[in-house]
């Protein structure tokens, strides 16, 4: 009986938690956790720049499907996607373990 | 619970703060499920889910990969102004079938207090050798060494036949009679063999007597010693050519044609008065108290295939029984057709029941040389098509692991993927972390549990 009240406590609490961080996202982190919004890019990161960078998954954060799911469809369409584990195969380890995904130089002057 | 009623009314109370938030730019329209799954963009005319209108996001993507109208801003691949007759779509499906949490999600407790007030339970992932079958198509054949293929032993005519398809025989038992001119010639041969003989012998002894007086020389008598020497031989070889058809030293040209062994009539391809000839298929008796079953096994399953190892046999003729053998040989070459090679296994065949011909299905039992790792089966939770299995990293954080399911061993099953055997899989509680990576997926953006 503890258990299951346990569920019911934690999952209604990520339920509010999902839906607020689904509105958004970018804004919602860094009430939560600093250290989570380091991970992630700004929101007006320019892609292909230093900024843009995903330091959870460790890719351009506009290449990230981990945290926009909805880029997997622009991933399928150009053919890079790897089905059995569910990321665009540029950025599949467990397929290419040699893949290095770096992170572009930051700017002289910033 | 106490402590949980808290931890509720003070999350409630950050609530309102949540809401608060606003999106900086709201896209033009909200992705949903269904547009994923092929709903076009009515206003731009491409597919909803690859909509860079709609999503500006997709557009980095579709830039870095090379494939952008700059003109219109779509990507180039489907631009509904340079190529109309693309209708907007991608040339390859985009959907959202089988789109599970990626390998490696990962999900993280903001506190190894959240963590532990979860509940989640563990076990380690073990490893052992695995045993798998091989499973392929069957037909039972006759035992080649139990096999008796019948030609005439000299040309000749049938003059009777003894036994018809179907009898059972011992070895040696009539099957026909034939008459043969070639059984004449020898019985001559013979005769004038054993004739020859007679003189040689009689020149041999008057020689001897002589060459004894000192009236015939040296010389005389090792011809006339050649001579019966050579008369004899001739005598044997008449006498083994006729032994050999079976037919008799003298009197009526005709022999028998015997069975070899003891078995059923399976063949007659003659009738009386038809002119047989020595390569003439004319019976087959066969054994069948041994049978084989000859088992087609795929080339990519071959490498794990050898003698000696279990096989199981059903056989769609004999519902309901299963017959166990060992494997006795496995062909040398495949079969440039079917790519097949046959592993045969024989069959006792007590009560008769097994016919040529017979067709069913075969499993012969492997050891594969690479080793299982398992997991209890509540460690494996099913998303959107995916099979997870949840590892603990840390105290408060867990990963995500596709996993593919093979075969289960009680409340265990074995995992292909990237979990090893010793990593502590989360079995009770996992449900939760699921729903986690499904939040993901449906675009929340990160899995912290809070």
């Amino acid at each position: 009986m503890r258990n299951l009240m346990t569920y019911l406590v934690l999952s209604s609490t990520i339920l509010f938690v999902s839906a607020c961080q689904k509105e958004a996202p970018e804004q919602a982190a860094p009430s939560s956790t600093s250290a989570q919004a380091a991970q992630h890019a700004p929101a007006d990161a320019v892609p292909g720049s230093h900024e843009d960078w995903c330091g959870e998954h460790q890719v351009p954060e506009s290449m990230c499907t981990r945290c926009n799911p909805s880029l997997v469809a622009a991933f399928k369409a150009t053919g890079d996607w790897c089905e059995a584990h569910g990321l665009p195969k540029s950025q599949c380890l467990t397929c290419d373990p040699t893949l290095k995904i770096e992170r572009p130089p930051q700017k002289k002057g910033h | 619970m106490v402590r949980l009623l808290i931890l509720v009314a003070l999350l409630l109370a950050a609530l309102p703060g949540c809401r608060d938030l606003e999106e900086p730019e709201p896209p033009a329209r909200a992705p949903t499920a269904a547009a994923a799954d092929g709903e076009m963009c009515e206003e731009h005319g491409v597919l909803e889910a690859v909509c860079t209108k709609c999503k500006p996001a997709l557009a980095a993507v579709f830039k870095a990969k090379g494939d952008w109208c700059e003109e219109h801003g779509f990507p180039e691949s489907f631009c509904p102004s340079c190529h109309p007759e693309r209708g907007g779509r991608p040339a390859v499906d985009v959907s959202s079938a089988g789109d599970g949490p990626a390998d490696g999600t990962k999900v993280r407790f903001q506190t190894q207090e959240t963590a532990r007030l979860a509940g989640l339970r563990f076990a380690k992932a073990v490893e052992r050798p695995t045993s798998r079958e091989v499973v392929a198509t069957a037909r039972v054949v006759y035992d080649g060494t139990r096999v008796a293929q019948i030609n005439p032993r000299m040309p000749g005519v049938v003059r009777a036949i003894r036994v018809d398809v179907g009898a059972e025989v011992r070895a040696g038992a009539p099957l026909a009679v034939i008459e043969s001119a070639g059984v004449g010639a020898d019985q001559a041969r013979l005769q004038s063999a054993r004739t020859r003989l007679d003189v040689a012998e009689a020149d041999y002894k008057r020689t001897e007597a002589l060459r004894k007086d000192g009236v015939s020389s040296e010389r005389d008598l090792l011809a006339a010693r050649r001579e019966r020497e050579d008369a004899r031989a001739e005598v044997r070889s008449a006498r083994a050519a006729l032994g050999m058809v079976g037919a008799a030293p003298q009197g009526s040209a005709r022999y028998t044609l015997t069975s070899p062994i003891a078995g059923v009539v399976t063949q007659r391809n003659t009738s009386i008065g038809r002119l047989v000839d020595a390569e003439d298929l004319v019976f087959e008796v066969v054994d069948p108290s041994t049978m084989w079953v000859d088992i087609d096994v795929p080339e990519a399953d071959l490498s794990l295939v050898s003698v000696g190892q279990q096989v199981s046999l059903t056989l769609d003729g004999l519902k309901g029984r299963e017959f166990t053998s060992t494997i006795s040989y496995v062909a040398l070459a495949v079969d440039l057709r079917t790519r097949t090679a046959v592993a045969r296994a024989p069959l006792a065949n007590d009560d008769g029941a097994l016919r040529a011909n017979l067709f069913g299905r075969g499993r012969i039992t492997v050891t594969d040389p690479s080793v299982a790792v398992l997991v209890p089966r509540a460690a494996v939770q099913r998303a959107r098509g995916v099979h997870l299995v949840f590892v603990r990293m840390s105290e408060d954080s867990f990963e995500a692991r596709r996993v593919s399911l093979g075969p289960a061993e009680g409340e265990l099953v074995s995992v292909s993927g990237r979990v090893k055997a010793g990593d502590d899989v989360v079995t009770e509680g996992s449900f939760l972390l699921k729903t986690e990576t499904l939040r993901e997926s449906i675009g929340a953006g990160c899995c912290e549990v809070d």
